[in-house]
C-alpha cells in the first residue's frame, strides 16, 4: 500500500524529517505518536503533498512514485489526509464541495458521475455514519463550525471520497469524549480489508477506540520504535522521556 | 487630442487624460488617440426599454439640455457628440413593484460615439432601472488566443460613452442595477452625475466584467439633508481586461449617509482599479460615511506548477485608492481597503479532496464574487451573472 523509504523534508533548510521509513500493508491500522515538534503534521502534509516542502527519499503508494503526483492526483489514486486544522471556506456549500469533489475523483476513477438524487443520498448516508447534524450540509465548508464539527466533517469527506489509505492528522485533538468516541466509531465502520489508516495522535484514548496494529514512535525525524497496540499503553505511562535517553 | 479633430466641430473639448488625478489609471485620450477614426454612426436604436406600465416615460432625449448646475470636461464631451439617448420624467407618487429594464445595442461601427440620457424622480417617487451594457466580440478582434494581450495597450476599434444624469427631489427613490459586459479591443465608459434632495435614496449596483476596457464613474452630490446613497460594485476582469470604478460621494447637508461595498477580481494579464473619494464639507455635520474595497489577484496556473511556466502572463494587478476629503468635525467616517491573493491553505484543502488547481481557483474566486452578487436586488441580474462568472476560465 504505502512504502515510504529514507524520507526527508526541510522547509527553509531546516530539516523536520531526517531518513523516515514505514511501511503500511492493505487493511492495517497505523499509529504514529511522538512529541511536539518530531515531524508528525510535517510527515502528514508531505503526504498529501503540501507545497512549502523540501523533500527528498522515496514514497511509493499502490506503485506510483508518490512525490511525483500534484496533490489531487494523490487524492485520486485514494489518499486522504485528514486536517489537524480543517480550513474554512466561506462562500462554498458543504455539499457544493463535496458533489465538485466526488466527480472529479469518480471521473479519475473511471465512474461516471452521480446523479443529483444519488449523490445526496449517499451524502445523507455517511452524514449520519458521523453523526453530523445534515444542517451543516448546506453552509459554508468549516465556518463557524465547533472544533469538533470541523474533526467531523473531515471524517465525513473521508467516508464520501472512500481512500484507500487515510491519514488522521491529530484528529482526535480538541475533540470532547463523545465526539471522540463519534469519530472513532466513524473510521472504525470505515475499516476494511483494502484500507488502511495512518492515525498520527498524541493521546491514548483515541487509540483505545481504534486498536491499531501497530504503533510507531516519531523522534526528531525518525522512527525510532515500532511496536504493537502495548507501545502505545506504555508511552501514555512513561512518556516520551525514557525513549529519549535510549535513543540519544 | 482635441474633439474637433475627429467630428470637425468648432468646439474644442479635452479628452479626459492621465494628467487629472481622476483619470490617472484610464487616459481617453491615448485610447483615442489609438483608434482608428468613425466610419460611420450607429443605425439602428441605441436603448430598448423591456414593455412595463411606465415604458412611456422613457423618450428620446432631444436636447440634452443639462439638468445638472455643473458640468465637467468628461459629460460636455458627450453632449457635444450628440447621438442622443434618453429621457424621463418619474412624476410624483410613482411607485412600480417591478422594475423597468432598459437594453443598449453594441456599438456596430468602429470609432467612438457618446449618449446622454436623463431622468428625474420627482418629489416621493420610487423607481428601480435595470441597465444591461453588453458590447460583442468584434470580427476584427485583435485577441490571438495563444498570444495574451492587455486591453489598455491594445488598440481599441470601439468606444461608447454614456452620460447619465440623475435627479432626485425630496424623498424620491432611485435604485440602478447595472451590468457592463466589454471583450478586448472594445472600451464603454459610463458616468453617472446625481444630485439629490432631502431625504432622498440613491442605490447604484454595477457588475462591470471583461477583457475589454471599462470606466465606470458614479459622481454623487447629496445636496439636501437626510439623504442616503449607497454604492455596491463588482469587477471581473479576465483575459487582458482593464476595468476602472471610480466613485466621488459629495456631503453637503446634514446627516447624510453613504455606503460603498466594491470588490474587484484580477485575473492573470489583467487589471482593476478602484477609487473611491468621499468629500465631507463643514456643513456635513453628523455624516456617516463608510467605504470598503476589496480586491483579489489571481496568479497564473504557471506559476503553481515547477514545469510549464509562461513568462509572458504576470498574475492579476489591482489598484485601489481611497481618497477621503473630511471638513467637518461631527462625523463617522470609516474606510478599508485590502488586496491579496487567494489562500494557499484553501487551495491545497481543495486539492487534497482531488479538485484541480484550476477548479479550487475557480471555487473559491467565484465564493469572493458571491457575497456581492448575492445582494445584487434582481434575481434576473444575479442569474445572468452567475452565468457569465461560472463560463469564465480564471487564467
Amino acid at each position: 500500500m504505502l512504502e515510504i523509504i529514507d524520507l526527508h523534508a526541510s522547509v527553509d533548510d531546516k530539516p523536520i524529517l531526517k531518513g523516515l521509513n514505514l511501511q503500511i500493508r492493505p487493511g492495517e491500522v497505523h499509529a504514529i505518536m511522538g512529541p511536539n515538534g518530531s515531524g508528525k503534521s510535517t510527515l502528514s502534509h508531505v503526504l498529501a503533498g503540501r507545497p512549502g516542502y523540501d523533500v527528498r527519499g522515496s514514497v511509493r503508494f499502490n506503485g506510483q512514485d508518490l512525490l511525483d503526483l500534484a496533490p489531487e492526483e494523490r487524492a485520486w489514486a485514494g489518499l486522504f489526509l485528514a486536517f489537524q486544522y480543517p480550513v474554512e471556506i466561506p462562500g462554498v456549500s458543504n455539499t457544493n464541495f463535496m458533489r465538485s469533489a466526488l466527480n472529479q475523483v469518480r471521473n479519475q476513477r473511471g465512474l461516471s458521475a452521480l446523479e443529483a438524487g444519488d449523490f445526496l443520498k449517499i451524502m445523507r448516508e455517511k452524514a449520519a455514519l458521523v453523526q453530523l447534524d445534515p444542517s451543516f450540509l448546506s453552509r459554508p465548508v468549516n465556518l463557524g463550525f465547533s472544533g469538533g464539527e470541523k474533526k467531523r466533517n473531515e471524517i465525513f469527506q473521508m467516508a464520501m471520497l472512500d481512500p484507500r489509505l487515510a491519514i488522521l492528522d491529530e484528529t482526535d485533538s480538541g475533540l470532547d469524549i463523545d465526539a471522540l468516541r463519534i469519530v472513532a466509531e466513524g473510521v472504525q465502520k470505515l475499516r476494511r480489508e483494502d484500507n488502511s489508516f495512518l492515525v498520527i495522535t498524541h493521546y491514548q484514548r483515541l487509540l483505545d477506540h481504534l486498536k491499531p496494529d501497530i504503533v510507531h514512535v516519531l523522534m526528531d525525524g525518525k522512527i525510532i520504535r515500532t511496536g504493537d497496540h502495548t507501545l502505545a499503553l506504555e508511552l501514555e505511562e512513561k512518556g516520551y522521556d525514557w525513549l529519549k535517553a535510549k535513543f540519544v | 487630442m482635441t474633439l474637433n479633430s475627429i467630428t470637425g466641430s468648432a468646439q474644442t473639448t479635452e479628452w479626459p487624460n492621465s494628467r487629472i488625478e481622476a483619470w490617472k489609471y484610464t487616459d481617453l485620450n491615448q485610447l483615442v488617440s489609438n483608434m482608428p477614426l468613425s466610419n460611420g454612426s450607429p443605425s439602428i436604436p441605441l436603448w430598448q426599454v423591456e414593455p412595463h406600465d411606465l415604458q412611456s416615460l422613457f423618450t428620446e432625449l432631444e436636447s440634452p439640455e443639462a439638468i445638472l448646475r455643473e458640468l465637467d470636461g468628461f459629460s460636455r464631451l458627450v453632449h457635444a457628440a450628440g447621438r442622443g439617448g434618453w429621457l424621463a420624467h418619474i412624476p410624483a407618487g410613482t411607485s412600480s413593484n417591478f422594475p423597468v429594464r432598459l437594453t443598449y445595442t453594441p456599438s456596430s461601427n468602429a470609432g467612438w460615439s457618446g449618449y446622454t440620457h436623463q431622468i428625474q424622480v420627482a418629489e416621493g417617487a420610487r423607481i428601480t432601472l435595470i441597465e444591461e451594457f453588453e458590447e460583442d466580440e468584434s470580427p476584427e478582434n485583435l485577441s490571438v488566443k495563444n498570444e495574451p494581450l492587455e486591453a489598455y495597450s491594445t488598440p481599441v476599434l470601439s468606444m461608447t460613452l454614456h452620460h447619465l444624469q440623475v435627479n432626485l427631489a425630496r424623498g424620491a427613490e432611485l435604485k440602478l442595477i447595472r451590468l457592463f459586459h466589454c471583450p478586448m479591443s472594445k472600451a464603454l465608459v459610463h458616468q453617472i452625475d446625481a444630485q439629490q434632495e432631502e431625504g432622498s435614496n440613491l442605490e447604484v449596483q454595477t457588475v462591470v466584467m471583461g477583457s475589454g476596457i471599462i470606466r465606470n464613474n458614479i459622481h454623487i452630490q447629496q445636496l439636501g439633508d437626510r439623504c442616503s446613497s449607497n454604492l455596491l460594485g463588482l469587477s471581473v476582469a479576465i483575459g487582458g481586461g482593464h476595468l476602472d470604478q471610480y466613485s466621488r460621494i459629495r456631503h453637503n447637508a446634514l446627516e447624510g449617509n453613504s455606503h460603498q461595498h466594491y470588490k474587484a477580481i484580477a485575473a492573470p494579464n489583467s487589471t482593476t482599479i478602484f477609487n473611491g473619494v468621499l468629500r465631507v464639507e463643514p456643513n456635513a455635520q453628523q455624516t456617516n460615511a463608510y467605504q470598503r474595497s476589496s480586491n483579489l489577484m489571481l496568479d497564473p496556473a504557471s506559476l503553481s506548477r515547477v514545469n510549464g511556466s509562461s513568462p509572458s502572463i504576470r498574475s492579476g494587478k489591482v489598484n485601489a485608492k481611497p481618497e477621503l476629503q473630511i471638513f467637518a468635525d461631527n462625523v463617522k467616517c470609516s474606510h478599508g481597503a485590502t488586496m491579496g491573493k487567494l489562500n494557499t491553505d484553501s487551495i491545497f484543502y481543495l486539492q487534497s479532496r482531488g479538485l484541480t488547481f484550476e477548479e479550487a481557483q475557480k471555487i473559491l474566486t467565484l465564493a469572493f464574487a458571491m457575497e456581492i452578487v448575492d445582494q445584487l436586488e434582481d434575481e434576473r441580474m444575479r442569474a445572468k451573472v452567475i452565468s457569465i462568472l461560472d463560463l469564465k476560465q480564471w487564467q
